[in-house]
C-alpha cells in the first residue's frame, strides 16, 4: 500500500514508487541513489518535519516538503 | 577587481588551436609568473558537490590562483597554475635543459561549480555543463578529473556516465578513501578502471596524499589521443531509457570496483546526528553555535579591531604628522592626502583583517567538520519561509555583527542566485557599527526609551530582510525553481589545521585584493572631496568642509530630504560620511558642529545641537524625524566595505543594484515613517 514518505514508518524497509516529484527532481533523487524500486530505510526525523534517509551507504537528508510529495511503498 | 574577474577565461578558453598538441611545448624552465601561460594545457575539475575539489584545487595550486565570478555570471571560478614533474618527457626540443626524470609541465588548472548531473538544474551546473561540452573544440578544457567519493561512488559516477558518452578525455579522481576504509570499503582500482574505462587514482586531497600519480596519470591522458566516446544502447531521445542504461552501467561499475557493504550498525555520524538533527534539540545546538560565531566575530574580534583603529589613528597618524612637519609640509595637501586619505583608508581595512580571519576560520570548520550541511537542514524549513534555503541563515546572523563578512560567507551557498539573493539581503541586518549611532540618537531623542526605539531599529531590521526578501522572490527571481531539500549529508570528521589556515588564508588575500583597493579608493576621494574649495578662497586642502566640494555636494542633495523630516546640510552630510562608514557618523557630526565626541552613551553638547536641528528641520516634529532618520541609517548602504566585499562576490553590477534598492527602501521608509508619525507626535 503506498504511503507519502512523511507518513511512511522509520526503520521499515521502503521502497520509492514512480511519479510524486518532477522529471528534474527525479534524476536529483536517482543520482543520490533514490531510484524506484531500490530499498531504503528512514532513520529519524529531522527538525522542521523532513527525514534522514539511509540508502546503502549514505545519508540523505529529505525536507518535509518533499517528503510530502514523494510516495513509497513499505515492506514488512 | 574587474581586471581579476576577466583574467579568467584567458586561460580556460583559450584560443590557439595547435597549443593541444603537448609536444609542441617545452615547459622545462618553469613559470615564475602566476600564470601558466596561454598554451599550457587546461584541465578541468568536475564533480559533485563535496568530494572534495576545492580542497584537491588547492593542494595542487597552493598560491598560485584567481578566485572570482566567472565574467557575466555570478558563478564562482577558481583558476590556478598546477605545476607537475614528471619522469616522461613532454617534449623533445634541442634546447630543452630539464634534468633527467624531471621534466616540467604547467597546467592551468579550473575549479568548476558541484554539480550531479550535466542537465542543468542551476545557473553552476550550466555553466559546467556549457564548459565541457557546448563550448566549441578549442575552448574546452583538454582534460577533466572527474572527482568521486568512494565512500558513496554510485553518487559521483552519474556524471562519469554521462562524461564518458562524449569524446572527453577523463581522469576520476577518487577521494575520502578514508571515510570509505573505516567503513570497511574497498576499492578495487585495476577493476574500476576497467569498468569505467578511464584511469582512475586514488587521492587524499586532505592529507594531499596521492597527487604525483594523479599528474602522471593526467600528463599521459593529455598526450594522449581522443579517446572514444561510451557506446550507449538506448535511444537518446527516451530520457528514461537512457537513464535506465546509465544507472545499469553505474550498477556495474561500482559491483566490480567495491568490495564488501560497509558497516550497517549505526556510525559515529549516526549517533550525533541524533541530537544534532532532532526536531527540538537541533534548533537549539544550532542557536547555541550560531550564538558561538556571533560572539566571537564580535566580541573577540572588537578588541584586536580596536587596537588597529587607535594604531593608525594615534601613532601612525602623530608619526607622519611629526614627519611632515619636520620636512616642512606640515598642512599641506599632500599631508592631506597622505594621512586623510591613505592612512585612513589602510587603517579601515586592516580593523576588518582580524574579523575576516575570524570568519574565515569559523566558516572553514563548520564546512570541514561536516555541521554546516546539519546546519541547512536544520533551519531549512524556517528560512525557506521567507524564500532562502538553510545556508542562508549564516551570513544573516553574522550581519548583524559586520556585514563585511557576512557577505563573504554568503560563499557557503551552493547556488549562485540564492548567493545573489543573501548578498543583497544581508546589507539590511543591522551591524554593531550603526547600533553605536542608534543609541547615540536614541540617546538624544527618547531619553529613558533609547532602549526600545534601538529594539525597533532591530524589528525593523529584521522585517526588512524577510520583506525584501520576500519581493525579490517574487519580482526578480520569479522563475528560480522551486527547489527542495535533499542533501547527502557528509560524515563528520575532525576539521584540519592545515585546510583551515589555507582556505582562510586564499579568502582572506582574496577579500583583501579586493576591497582594499575600493576602500582605500573610496576614503582619498572623499578627502579630495573635502579638500577641493567651490564656494571660498582658501587654498586646496585647507579648506572649511561646509565650503568644499563635499560641503556644496551636501547642501544640494539637501532638499531632497524635506519629507524625512531631517533636512538639514549637517545631518546630510554625515549621511555621505556614514555611506563610507557608520562608525564615522558621529564623528562627523562633531566634526560639523565643531564639538567634541561625546562619550559613549551619553548625549552632551553635541546631543542638544542636533536636536536643536532637527527641531527645526522637522518643523517641531523632531521625535519622528529622528525615528525616521534612524530607519534611513538603517536601511542605506552600510559602509564602502560591505560595498567592496559585495564587489566581490555578486559583482559590480549586483552591487550597484543593492545600492539602489537599498537608497529606495530607505527614503521611502524614512519619508513614511516621518509623516505618519508627525501626525501624531
Ligand atoms: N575525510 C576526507 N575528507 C575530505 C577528503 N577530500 C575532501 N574532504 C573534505 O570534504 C569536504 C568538502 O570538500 P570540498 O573541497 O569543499 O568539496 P567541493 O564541494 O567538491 O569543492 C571538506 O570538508 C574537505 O575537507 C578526503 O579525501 N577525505
Ligand atoms: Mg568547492
Amino acid at each position: 500500500m503506498p504511503v507519502a514518505l512523511k507518513n511512511a514508518p522509520l526503520r521499515s524497509t521502503l521502497v520509492l514508487r514512480q511519479g510524486g516529484a518532477q522529471a528534474e527532481l527525479c534524476q536529483r533523487l536517482a543520482v543520490l541513489g533514490l531510484r524506484p524500486g531500490t530499498a531504503f530505510q528512514l532513520v529519524q526525523k529531522t527538525s522542521g518535519g523532513g527525514r534522514m534517509a539511509r540508502i546503502g551507504q549514505s545519508r540523505v537528508a529529505i525536507g518535509a516538503e518533499l517528503a510530502g510529495q514523494l510516495e513509497v511503498e513499505v515492506n514488512q | 577587481m574587474s581586471e581579476r574577474r576577466t583574467a579568467l577565461p584567458d586561460a580556460a578558453i583559450r584560443e590557439s588551436a595547435d597549443s593541444v598538441s603537448l609536444g609542441a611545448v617545452c615547459h622545462c624552465g618553469g613559470v615564475l609568473n602566476e600564470s601558466a601561460g596561454a598554451d599550457a594545457p587546461v584541465v578541468a575539475l568536475v564533480g559533485a558537490p563535496n568530494t572534495g575539489k576545492s580542497t584537491l584545487f588547492n593542494a595542487l595550486t597552493g598560491a598560485r590562483v584567481t578566485m572570482g565570478n566567472w565574467p557575466g555570471t555570478t558563478v564562482e571560478v577558481s583558476r590556478g597554475v598546477w605545476r607537475t614533474t614528471s619522469a616522461t618527457a613532454v617534449c623533445d626540443c634541442a634546447e630543452c635543459d630539464c634534468a633527467e626524470k624531471e621534466w616540467k609541465l604547467d597546467i592551468t588548472l579550473v575549479d568548476l561549480p558541484g554539480a550531479y548531473s550535466l542537465d542543468p538544474h542551476s545557473p553552476d551546473e550550466a555553466l559546467t555543463r556549457d564548459l565541457l561540452l557546448q563550448v566549441p573544440g578549442d575552448g574546452r578544457p583538454d582534460l577533466c578529473v572527474v572527482l568521486a567519493d568512494s565512500s558513496r561512488l554510485s553518487h559521483s559516477l552519474y556524471l562519469v556516465s554521462q562524461l564518458r558518452e562524449h569524446a572527453l578525455k577523463i581522469v576520476v579522481a577518487l577521494t575520502m578513501n578514508d571515510i570509505a576504509a573505516r567503513r570497511d570499503v574497498k576499492v578495487d582500482v585495476v577493476a574500476l578502471e576497467r569498468a569505467l574505462g578511464v584511469p582512475v587514482v586514488a587521492i587524499d586531497p586532505r592529507q594531499r596524499k596521492g597527487l604525483g600519480p594523479l599528474a602522471e596519470a593526467v600528463r599521459s591522458g593529455l598526450a594522449a589521443p581522443l579517446p572514444d566516446a561510451r557506446p550507449v544502447g538506448a535511444d537518446p531521445d527516451d530520457p528514461d531509457g537512457l537513464d535506465e542504461e546509465r544507472f545499469c552501467w553505474i550498477a556495474e561499475a561500482v559491483e566490480a570496483g567495491t568490495d564488501g557493504h560497509g558497516a550497517q550498525h549505526p556510525s559515529f555520524s549516526d549517533r550525533i546526528d541524533r541530537w544534532a538533527l532532532a526536531p527540538f534539540l537541533g534548533p537549539v545546538i544550532f542557536l547555541a553555535l550560531m550564538w558561538l560565531v556571533f560572539q566571537i566575530t564580535t566580541t573577540v574580534a572588537a578588541p584586536m579591531q580596536d587596537f588597529l583603529d587607535e594604531l593608525f589613528t594615534g601613532p601612525i597618524t602623530d608619526g607622519t604628522l611629526a614627519l611632515f612637519s619636520a620636512v616642512g609640509l606640515s598642512g599641506s595637501w599632500v599631508e592631506g592626502l597622505v594621512v586623510r586619505g591613505l592612512i585612513a583608508g589602510v587603517g579601515m581595512l586592516l580593523t576588518f583583517v582580524p574579523l575576516m580571519t575570524l570568519m574565515f576560520i569559523l566558516l572553514a570548520i563548520l564546512e570541514d567538520s561536516g555541521y554546516m550541511a546539519r546546519a541547512a537542514v536544520v533551519v531549512d524549513r524556517m528560512m525557506r519561509a521567507i524564500g532562502l534555503p538553510g545556508k542562508a541563515f549564516l551570513p544573516l546572523i553574522v550581519g548583524f555583527g559586520c556585514n563585511v563578512p557576512a557577505i563573504s560567507a554568503t560563499r557557503i551557498l551552493p547556488d549562485s542566485r540564492q548567493r545573489v539573493l543573501t548578498a543583497l539581503l544581508v546589507p539590511f541586518t543591522a551591524c554593531t557599527a550603526r547600533l553605536t549611532v542608534f543609541v547615540m540618537v536614541g540617546v538624544t531623542f527618547f531619553g529613558q526609551y533609547a532602549g526600545t526605539a534601538v529594539f525597533v531599529m532591530y524589528l525593523v531590521s529584521i522585517h526588512l530582510v524577510v520583506l525584501c526578501g520576500f519581493l525579490l522572490r517574487r519580482t526578480l527571481w520569479r522563475d528560480m525553481p522551486y527547489d527542495p531539500l535533499v542533501i547527502d549529508l557528509p560524515p563528520y570528521q575532525r576539521p584540519t589545521l592545515r585546510l583551515t589556515a589555507s582556505v582562510t588564508w586564499l579568502r582572506l588575500s582574496g577579500f583583501l585584493q579586493t576591497a582594499g583597493g575600493i576602500i582605500v579608493a573610496t576614503v582619498c576621494g572623499v578627502w579630495l572631496l573635502q579638500s577641493i574649495p567651490v564656494t571660498s578662497d582658501a587654498a586646496f586642502g585647507a579648506v572649511d568642509t561646509a565650503d568644499s566640494a563635499y560641503g556644496v555636494v551636501a547642501q544640494a542633495i539637501t532638499p531632497v530630504f524635506g519629507p524625512t523630516g531631517f533636512a538639514s546640510w549637517e545631518t546630510t552630510s554625515t549621511m555621505v560620511v556614514g555611506f563610507v562608514a557608520k562608525e564615522a557618523v558621529i564623528s562627523a557630526w562633531a566634526q560639523t558642529y565643531a564639538l567634541d565626541e561625546p562619550a559613549e552613551g551619553e548625549a552632551g553638547d553635541l546631543g542638544a545641537r542636533v536636536f536643536a536641528d532637527f527641531n527645526e528641520s522637522s518643523g517641531g516634529h523632531p521625535y519622528p524625524a529622528a525615528l525616521a532618520f534612524m530607519v534611513f541609517l538603517l536601511a542605506y548602504t552600510p559602509c564602502v566595505a560591505t560595498l567592496a566585499s559585495q564587489w566581490r562576490e555578486i559583482g559590480a553590477k549586483w552591487t550597484l543594484f543593492g545600492v539602489v534598492m537599498q537608497l529606495a527602501a530607505a527614503y521611502v521608509l524614512a519619508v513614511a515613517v516621518f509623516q505618519v508619525g508627525r501626525l501624531f507626535w
